[in-house]
Order: structure tokens, then C-alpha cells, then sequence
């Protein structure tokens, strides 16, 4: 037992108070909040001292990891599947991060919501409930010790993700609420939810095949050296072969992984999800852009980075680097076309988990997990800052026009609705351009230069084309960071709202110079040894202390290599210094297009632009191809409704009709004819009959009548005092029964229902009575269904009340 | 109460497993919670989730007699996991339906939707 032992605690407590939360304390705010944020407090303090123990513990050459199992966990059939945590460099790793940045950000929210003010949000105590599972949800993936534990934290994430980013669901725009369209945040909650399916259907069949191959989904089974080789071996076969040499099985899952991964990481093919996400709170986006949804996916790809390895040739590395690094300057040239603040900083999560996907293609292990914390810390910085600056904005706007605040009074999202707000707010001000800064790997004092710096290293040895691809994001970066910084601080006031923005509270901005200086310091734990001057001046700790995946031969920290650390220094401050160039030098003037909207007119290019604006179109085209499918698949199976079974039930109507004519006809014609013919024989010999009558049989019939008459009096007084009774009672007793029953169909379902299971009810009674009879009966079912009986009886005196 | 066996059962296993009957108690519970929900409830939606409950009682006694009467398969599972699927296809289907009837209709109270009753072309019997 051991201080370890604590991890399993961490996911606890966020659940346990998203629970009270949600079903309890909900209607009092108050506590709600302080539920939520208790929940997160331990489960960070929990998480500090297992990282504090693991930091601390002995090391054998950076490579240690500590399993703690419950054994039997699941069983299927024959086999069973065990559960536990895990805790390894990278999970400790994680565990610093995580739960640090969630604490900040639901103390942050506290003010950010209006806390005991008129304007409080309506779903307060909701945003800390699935803050909290959310927190709960991404430290089980991070602490759980096989996939298939991580598979269903990572379900559980996409409704969280969902619960959150649809929290302010009941307020669509005024010309959604005519068309009667559901607001934006639904939609961006369906398209997450959907984007987050799709991922989770490539995961599922990778843990398929995985299961298949290795019959286990524990790390330490499948990243054991034997299971990885032996995976890279087994050619898969069912897809064709590249180049001749066919795919292993380790390829295959690698590349069901990476396209689970990119989901939820908003990677390129499915990166349209992610700038859609923005009518939540920023907080919200805060915990979804940087420690919880969005960095998922790129910590699965680190966690299975063994089966990325696996195998020589390695087709899934440079599908994994290639796909990061464009995504990478993709999403970082849409955030330049911005001019929604959220939008841009959504491109900019895109762009820089790109660059973390694209090291872990290229082998940057250490690297990739570096530049993951250091962008959560500088995003968390931005994203809080700026749901400072928009709250601000938001507030004097309603001063201004002394309305109610709501967001449709004007945009304060809007980077060209602002500016001068550095004299108005400026802690805000420091604290964004510092998250800016180390965003951008602003050289030497920035914790995302040295991350930065050290992936592009990596790309320099690994290929010149990702390297140069990679760089050019970068300058994107400082551009758009830079314009950010501009458009909002700088220059006069654009409008009224900005004018009379003032600081933010304390308790918001405390969290945020928290961050700040995570933001800048964390590059100190990982200075490269063999950087000129500062290099060992601290030691290279995160190398050491990560060293190397599972499975893979350790590697010492790196070799100082000049060329890229100048070229990445020249294009990120390239970047910087063309974003000054163009916002800073001359500060934009009210009513202003954007600069580079205005050169990319001149230069006829503002198709590019509009293109980049809109995310390239990847929505639009996603639109077209599942949501027309879908409409053309739907009235494919109208018009199959319409021309062939409705047509071949109207044919059989006819062909029902012809039939009866033809017998109509045969009635006519035939049967009537027969009958006549019958008929007019039957008379002939009436007539002889009757001829046969008068002369022979009338005369005893004479005789008889009279008796007859009498006799059949006596017999119709009976037949109309008896018989007639009996009838006409039997008539009356069916209607008086029919009118009884007849209120039965009254058309609620319900009571149809109710009527069933009544009779199921006696069938059961029935059945149960002849077991009894028989003594073969179980007491305790008995008193089960005696509950079932009773449970019933009240549903029904209830249900009567009702009606 | 001693736990069902059947002869032949690996009676270790079932060692300090709680009873079947809890179990299947816990089921009843279940199924009743969901009928009165389903008949009580006047919304929609509400009588769809008291469904959801009814199923999963099903699908607890499912798992339930596999687990004490034959683990050395794993039918039960698999068929738990059927029913499943159906439960999700149907309540897709049901939801669907309710909104279908709202925008038609207008409400998803259950007692408003009477289309069943007979049609008013043939008046009531005993009221001509």
C-alpha cells in the first residue's frame, strides 16, 4: 500500500460530485459550485501526490511504471478481463497538467458565470456537474491500464463533451428561431457527438483486431516487446499491399487508432467540429481545447505509440507526421482569416495539436508529449483571457445601449469590435500576450519554444518537406498571434463597448497568472542539455524523467544541431514581426476591413481568403456528402413507398375489384339464370301438385285442420311468451355489454396497456396458483410477484386519478 | 437460502455471490418501476424511458441466469447484448415517432393521442 494507491481515488471524487450535483443540489448554486470544485480540488491534490511520489521514486534509466489491477473484473465465457490504473512518466505527467488546469478553470468560472448576480447563467450548476465529469472522465483515460477501460472513458467523453458544448440550448439566434432551426449549440453539440461517433467506430474496430490478435488489451500485454514484434509481423490481410510489402496487423490498428485519435483531436479530416464549438462558456472550451477532449486524442496516440513503432518501414509514421503537420498549417492559415476570437483560437488548438501528432509521426516522443502540456498551459492562458475580454465587452455593451445583456446586442467576439483594451485591462493584456508569446514559441523565455523548437528539430532530421511545412505553421502562428493581440489591445477603441471595458475581478484573473507562469516556466524543466549557453543550467528533466515509450530502446537527450533551431527561431519571429508589420504598426481604425482581407482583394485572391475563413469548406463538404446522402437515401425510399408498395396495394385493390365484378357478373348471368330455371321447374310441378292436392289429399287434410289449428295456437302462444323472452333478453343483455366494453376503446394507449398486463396479470396468477397446488413453487417468487401485483394495483388506482 | 445450483454447477465460483433471487428481485423491481412509468406517466417521453427500464429488467434477468446457470458460455451475454441493440434502435424509433407527433400534433401527452378511438364516420353503437 502505497501513496500510488491514491490514483485510484483520483476519477472519484469529480464523479461523485457531478452526481450530488445533478441529482441533488442542483436548485442551490452555492453549493454546486463548491461541490464542483471540492471534487476537482482532491482529485488534484490526489494527483500532485502520486506525481510528487512518482517524480521521486528511484528511477533505472527513466524506465519504470507502476500497475495496480483488480483482477476479474469482466468475464466473458471462458476468458475475463482485468481492470486497474497505471501510472507510468506519461500518466504523471498528465496528472500535473490536467488536473491543475481543470481547478483553475472551474475557480475561474465561478465569476465568469456571474455567480450571485441578476445575470447569472440558468444552467450554473449544470456547467459544474459535467466540468466535473468531464475532469472525472479524462483522468480515467489517462490512469487506466488497458484500452478497453480507456474505450469506455473515452464514450463517456463524448457526452460530456456534448452535455457541455449544447449547455445553452434554448437560445437560438432570431433567424434560427424563425426557420424554427435548433440553436447553434445544438448543432455543434450534434456535429461533436457525430464527428465523435465516427472516431469511435474506427477505435472500436482497432481494439477489435487488436483483441483478436493478442486476446488481451492490457498495456503490459500488448506493448510487451514479443506481442509488438510479432504484430509487426503478421501481414493483415483484406486491404491491398503498399509497395509491395504488405500491411502487419500493427499498421492496421495504429491507423484505426490515429483516425480515433484525429477525431477527437479535430484533426484534418474531421477538424470541423471543433471551430463550430462556440456559444458555450469559455471555460468550457478552455477544459475541451486543452486538458480534456481535444488533447485525448492526441494522448491515445502517445499512449499506443509502441504499436506506431512497431515493425519496420513504418507506412502509419509518415501517415501520422503527414497528417499532423497538415493539419498543422491548414487550420494555423485559417486562424489568420478569423475575426470571431473563438474561431481563431479553436484553428489555433487544431494547428498545435498538429504539431503534436505530427512529432509523435516523426518519433518525437518526449517532444510530442512536451508540447501537448506546454500548449494546454498557453491555450488555457489565451482562452481565459479572453473570456475575460469578451465578458467585459459583453457588460459595457449593455451599459451602452442600457439593455439587458444578451449576446445579440453586438458581437463582443468580434476581434474588430475591439482594441485599446491594453490601458483598459491590463492584467488581461499581460496575460494574454504572454499566453500569445509562448503559443507562438517566443524564443528562450517561452515554455512552447523549447517544445516547439524541439519538434521542429526532429522534423529537420526526419524529412525536409514536414520540416519546412512544419515552419511555415509556425510563422502562421506568430502571425495570427500577433494579429490577435493587435486587433484586440491595441490602437483606439472601435467601439463604445470597448471603451468602457474595465478589469476583471481578482478571482478571475488570479487563476490566470497562475497559468501564466506555467506557460512560461514549464519550458525550464525541459531545456535541452546541448543548448548553447543556458543549455544544463537545469537539468534536462522531462527527458529523463519520460525518457521512452514502453518497448522502445531509450534514446539520450538529443544533439544540438544548429540549422533548424535558426530557422525555426527566423520563421516564428517572421511571423511575430509580419503580424506587427500589419496590425500593430498602424492600429486598425474603426470600420476598417481587415488588412489582409483588403490585400487579398487587391491581389483578386478573396476566394482564398473566404476559404480560409470557413474552415476550407470541409463542413460544407461534409454536408454535401452525408447530410444530402442521407436526404437522397430518404427520398430514394419515398418514392419506393410511393410507385411500389403503395401501387401494388392499389393494384391489388383492382385486381379484388375485377374478381368481384366477374362474380357479380356470373351472379347475374349464371347463378340467376339457373335459379329461374329452377324456379319456373319447381311451378310445373307445383302445379301438378297442387292438381294432386285438391282431388286426393284435401279431404283427410279437412279433416285434420282443425286439430292443427289448435295445436298450433297453443304452440305460438309459447313461442311468443317463451322463446321470444329468452331472445329479446339475450339481445339486451349483449348491448347493455357492448356499451360496457365500447368505453373500453377509448384510444389511450395507456389504458390498452393497462388492460394487457391486467391480463397478463391473471394469466400469471393463474400459472402461480397451479404450481402452488402443485408445492413446487419457490416462497420468494411468490413474494415477487406479489410486489409485481401490488406495484400494479397502484399504477392502476393511481392511473384512474388521473383519467 | 442456499443459492440455485444446478447439479454439476462449479459451486466455487457462486461462493459468496450474492443470491439469484436478489438478483431476480432487483429485476421484478426494475420491471415494475418501469410499467408504472409506463402507464402512469403522462408524457411521452416518460412512458419511453419506463420502457427503457422494462428491457433493462429483462436484461438483468438475462445476465443474471446466465451468470448462475451456465457462465461456461457466454450466450447470455451475447444475447444480452442483442437485446441491447434493439433497445437502442427502438428508442431511436420511438423518439423519432415523438417528434413526428409533436410537430404534427402539437403536445406528446400521451392522453391527447386517441387516433385510436373509433372513427367518428360510425357513430357509437346504442347512441343512434
Amino acid at each position: 500500500m502505497s501513496i500510488l494507491h491514491l490514483a485510484w481515488l483520483i476519477p472519484l471524487f469529480p464523479f461523485l460530485a457531478f452526481v450530488a450535483i445533478l441529482l441533488f443540489t442542483y436548485r442551490d448554486q452555492r453549493l454546486s459550485h463548491r461541490l464542483g470544485i471540492g471534487g476537482v480540488a482532491i482529485s488534484f491534490l490526489l494527483s500532485q501526490a502520486v506525481f510528487w511520489t512518482m517524480v521521486l521514486l528511484p528511477t533505472d534509466d527513466g524506465r519504470y511504471a507502476v500497475e495496480s489491477t483488480a483482477p476479474h473484473w469482466l468475464h466473458v465465457g471462458q476468458e475475463h478481463f482485468t481492470t486497474g490504473v497505471y501510472i507510468d512518466p506519461i500518466t504523471a505527467v498528465m496528472l500535473f497538467t490536467v488536473p491543475l488546469i481543470s481547478l483553475l478553470t472551474v475557480i475561474y468560472s465561478v465569476r465568469y458565470m456571474d455567480f450571485s448576480t441578476s445575470e447569472v447563467d440558468s444552467h450554473y450548476s449544470h456547467f459544474f456537474a459535467y466540468s466535473s465529469l468531464l475532469t472525472a472522465t479524462m483522468m480515467g483515460i489517462v490512469l487506466s491500464n488497458n484500452l478497453l477501460i480507456l474505450f469506455i472513458f473515452w464514450g463517456l467523453m463524448d457526452l460530456c463533451s456534448y452535455l457541455l458544448i449544447q449547455l445553452r440550448y434554448e437560445n437560438p439566434s432570431p433567424t434560427q428561431k424563425e426557420s424554427g432551426a435548433p440553436s447553434s449549440s445544438v448543432q455543434a453539440g450534434l456535429k461533436t457527438a457525430l464527428t465523435g461517433q465516427a472516431g469511435n467506430l474506427f477505435f472500436l474496430l482497432g481494439l477489435v483486431l487488436l483483441y483478436t490478435s493478442v486476446q488481451s488489451l492490457a498495456y503490459r500485454d500488448i506493448f510487451s516487446p514479443e506481442t509488438l514484434e510479432q504484430l509487426a509481423r503478421t501481414p493483415f490481410v483484406g486491404i491491398p499491399s503498399l509497395a509491395g510489402s504488405p500491411w502487419s496487423i500493427a499498421a492496421v490498428i495504429a491507423l484505426l487508432f490515429l483516425a480515433a485519435a484525429v477525431s477527437k483531436s479535430a484533426q484534418f479530416p474531421f477538424y470541423s467540429w471543433l471551430p463550430e464549438v462556440i456559444e458555450c462558456p469559455i471555460p468550457a472550451l478552455a477544459l475541451l481545447h486543452t486538458t480534456t477532449t481535444a488533447s485525448a486524442g492526441a494522448f491515445l496516440l502517445i499512449r499506443t505509440y509502441p504499436l506506431l513503432t512497431a515493425g519496420t518501414g513504418d507506412p502509419q509514421m509518415t501517415v501520422v507526421a503527414a497528417l499532423g503537420a497538415f493539419s498543422a498549417i491548414l487550420s494555423s492559415i485559417a486562424a489568420i482569416a478569423q475575426d470571431d476570437i473563438r474561431r481563431a483560437l479553436a484553428f489555433s488548438t487544431v494547428s498545435q495539436l498538429g504539431y503534436v501528432i505530427a512529432a509523435l509521426g516523426m518519433g518525437a516522443y518526449v517532444a510530442g508529449l512536451f508540447h501537448l502540456m506546454t500548449h494546454a498551459f498557453s491555450k488555457a492562458t489565451l482562452l481565459l483571457s479572453t473570456g475575460c475580454v469578451t465578458k467585459i465587452v459583453r457588460r459595457s455593451a449593455s451599459l451602452n445601449t442600457g439593455t439587458a445583456p444578451t449576446r445579440k446586442v453586438s458581437n463582443p467576439n468580434r476581434m474588430t469590435h475591439m482594441g485599446g483594451l491594453a490601458k483598459r485591462m491590463p492584467r488581461t493584456f499581460w496575460t494574454f500576450t504572454i499566453g500569445s508569446l509562448a503559443l507562438s514559441g517566443f524564443p528562450l523565455i517561452t515554455a512552447g519554444f523549447w517544445s516547439g523548437n524541439e519538434i521542429l528539430r526532429r522534423a529537420y532530421e526526419h524529412s525536409s518537406v514536414i520540416f519546412w511545412t512544419l515552419a511555415v505553421a509556425g510563422s502562421a502562428t506568430g502571425f495570427y498571434a500577433m494579429r490577435q493581440i493587435c486587433a484586440i489591445f491595441l490602437g483606439q477603441p472601435r467601439t463604445q463597448a470597448a471603451e468602457l471595458a474595465s478589469e476583471s475581478t481578482p478571482l478571475m484573473t488570479t487563476p490566470l497568472l497562475i497559468l501564466t507562469v506555467f506557460a512560461v516556466g514549464l519550458g525550464w524543466a525541459a531545456i535541452p542539455e546541448h543548448f548553447p549557453v543556458i543549455g544544463g543550467v537545469t537539468p534536462d528533466w522531462l527527458h529523463h524523467f519520460v525518457g521512452s515509450p514502453i518497448g522502445a530502446a531509450h534514446t539520450g537527450p538529443p544533439d544540438f544541431t544548429w540549422q533548424p533551431q535558426v530557422l525555426g527561431l527566423a520563421f516564428g519571429l517572421g511571423g511575430l514581426l509580419l503580424g506587427w508589420l500589419t496590425y500593430g504598426w498602424k492600429p486598425m481604425q474603426t470600420g476598417e476591413a481587415d488588412r489582409i482581407e483588403a490585400g487579398m482583394r487587391k491581389v483578386h485572391l478573396s476566394w482564398l481568403y473566404n476559404a480560409a475563413r470557413e474552415g476550407f469548406y470541409l463542413s460544407e463538404v461534409y454536408h454535401v456528402a452525408c447530410a444530402r446522402g442521407l436526404f437522397l437515401l430518404a427520398n430514394l425510399g419515398n418514392a419506393f413507398d410511393h410507385h411500389i408498395v403503395d401501387n401494388s396495394v392499389k393494384h391489388a385493390t383492382r385486381l379484388g375489384q375485377a374478381t368481384s365484378r366477374a362474380c357479380e357478373w356470373l351472379d347475374d348471368h349464371v347463378v340467376d339464370a339457373l335459379a329461374n330455371l329452377t324456379g319456373s321447374v319447381t311451378r310445373q310441378l307445383s302445379e301438378v301438385g297442387a292438381l294432386l292436392d285438391q282431388r286426393v289429399v284435401n279431404r283427410p287434410v279437412n279433416l285434420a285442420g282443425p286439430a292443427a289449428q289448435a295445436a298450433s295456437e297453443v304452440s305460438n302462444s309459447i313461442d311468443l311468451r317463451i322463446l321470444d323472452g329468452a331472445i329479446n333478453g339475450v339481445g339486451v343483455l349483449v348491448k347493455a355489454g357492448s356499451l360496457r366494453l365500447h368505453r373500453l376503446q377509448n384510444g389511450r394507449i395507456q389504458h390498452y396497456l393497462l388492460w394487457a398486463s391486467v391480463a397478463a396479470l391473471a394469466l400469471l396468477l393463474a400459472f402461480i396458483f397451479i404450481l402452488f397446488l402443485q408445492d413446487y413453487v419457490h416462497q420468494i417468487s411468490l413474494i415477487v410477484w406479489t410486489l409485481v401485483i401490488a406495484l400494479l394495483i397502484i399504477s392502476i388506482f393511481r392511473f384512474r386519478k388521473l383519467s | 437460502m442456499e443459492p440455485l445450483l444446478l447439479p454439476g454447477e462449479r459451486s466455487s465460483t457462486l461462493q459468496g455471490m450474492v443470491p439469484l433471487e436478489w438478483v431476480l428481485l432487483l429485476a421484478a423491481a426494475l420491471f415494475c418501476i418501469g410499467l408504472y412509468g409506463v402507464l402512469s406517466r403522462r408524457n411521452g417521453i416518460a412512458a419511453l424511458m419506463g420502457i427503457e427500464l422494462m428491457l433493462s429488467a429483462v436484461g438483468i434477468n438475462l445476465v443474471a441466469f446466465w451468470r448462475y446457470l451456465d457462465s461456461e458460455t457466454m450466450m447470455g451475454q451475447a444475447f444480452v447484448l442483442l437485446v441491447y441493440a434493439t433497445v437502442i434502435a427502438q428508442t431511436a424509433l420511438g423518439l423519432a415517432l415523438i417528434v413526428a407527433v409533436h410537430r404534427t400534433r402539437g403536445t406528446i401527452v400521451l392522453e391527447d393521442l386517441d387516433l385510436l378511438k373509433e372513427s367518428p364516420r360510425f357513430p357509437p353503437y346504442g347512441e343512434d
